[in-house]
């Protein structure tokens, strides 16, 4: 696996992803910023996680 | 449980015939046994457990093979449907309390598991054997239906998430390879149905990325 987080950072993206995954479009940008501050790695794996998220979550409503 | 027929979880897969060959366990003579060694590892015997697992794996292959009888080339595979006859045959005309029947699960989703990826993986390494055992993922499951997955791809994504996070990466193996509802799985791991399907999404789009990352 390519450089993996620490505890704390998955801790972390786990507590954002619960929390942001279900926000609308428009209010997400904002709640990532207020997340992930300056941490530019936790920032690029939610990001990548709530993208397949979104891509995917029509099968779950359906 | 969850839908015996259903769209349940087809695996495409062979082969699994070469290894049930082997000396069988007369099911219904162990009933008793079974049932009492679920019922000394509900209550903290781990040494039941290493008694069970033989037993438990033996008729999972011996069911196996009896749903790949007959077939030539792919084979379609219903894990929650194997599942689930190995439970009754083996547990069948005892009252089992819930408890075991969730040990149960719990060590047949991980027998599952290695009896689903050992064989992708002879398979993945046989060149002559022309194709590699690929899983279409139902969406009472929740995953993307759009295409299949490497079924040795998943079990190496999975190993990775077992480091970062043991219980998501218990989740998807409970709920993949044992096909066990939201409430099943949150009933084995003893933790809410909420924090099941919490555990599951995240799983799921950290596996899908994982798998996309690597190519497969």
């Amino acid at each position: 696996m390519p450089k993996s987080l620490t505890p704390s950072q998955w801790a972390r993206l786990k507590a954002c992803f619960a929390a942001i995954a279900d926000l609308p479009a428009e209010h997400r940008a904002a709640a990532i910023d207020d997340a992930c501050g300056s941490d530019a790695e936790l920032r690029a794996e939610l990001e990548s996680l709530l993208a397949i998220d979104d891509r995917t979550s029509t099968i779950r409503e359906g | 449980m969850a839908s015996e027929e259903g769209p349940g979880l087809p695996v495409t897969i062979t082969g699994l015939r070469r290894r049930t060959r082997k000396k069988r366990i007369p099911i219904v003579a162990n009933s008793d046994s079974v049932t009492s060694l679920l019922a000394e590892w509900a209550h903290g015997d781990r040494a039941a457990l290493d008694q069970l697992m033989p037993l438990i794996v033996d008729e999972l292959h011996r069911i196996a093979a009896r749903y790949l009888r007959g077939e030539r080339g792919e084979h379609t595979l219903q894990p929650t449907a194997l599942v689930n006859e190995a439970y009754m045959r083996l547990v069948g005309q005892q009252r089992v309390a819930w408890q075991n029947r969730a040990h149960f699960f719990g060590v047949s989703a991980e027998i599952m598991r290695r009896i689903l990826v050992d064989h992708a993986r002879r398979k993945q390494a046989d060149k002559r054997g022309g194709g590699v055992a690929t899983v279409v993922l139902d969406e009472n499951i929740d995953w993307p239906d759009e295409r299949d997955l490497s079924l040795v791809a998943l079990d190496d994504a999975l190993v990775a998430l077992a480091q970062l996070d043991p219980q998501q990466s218990k989740v998807v193996e409970l709920r993949f390879f044992a096909g066990l509802s939201v409430e099943e799985a949150a009933e084995v791991l003893g933790v809410s149905p909420t924090t099941i399907k919490r555990e599951w999404r995240m799983a799921r789009a950290w596996l899908l990325r994982e798998m996309e990352k690597s190519g497969r």
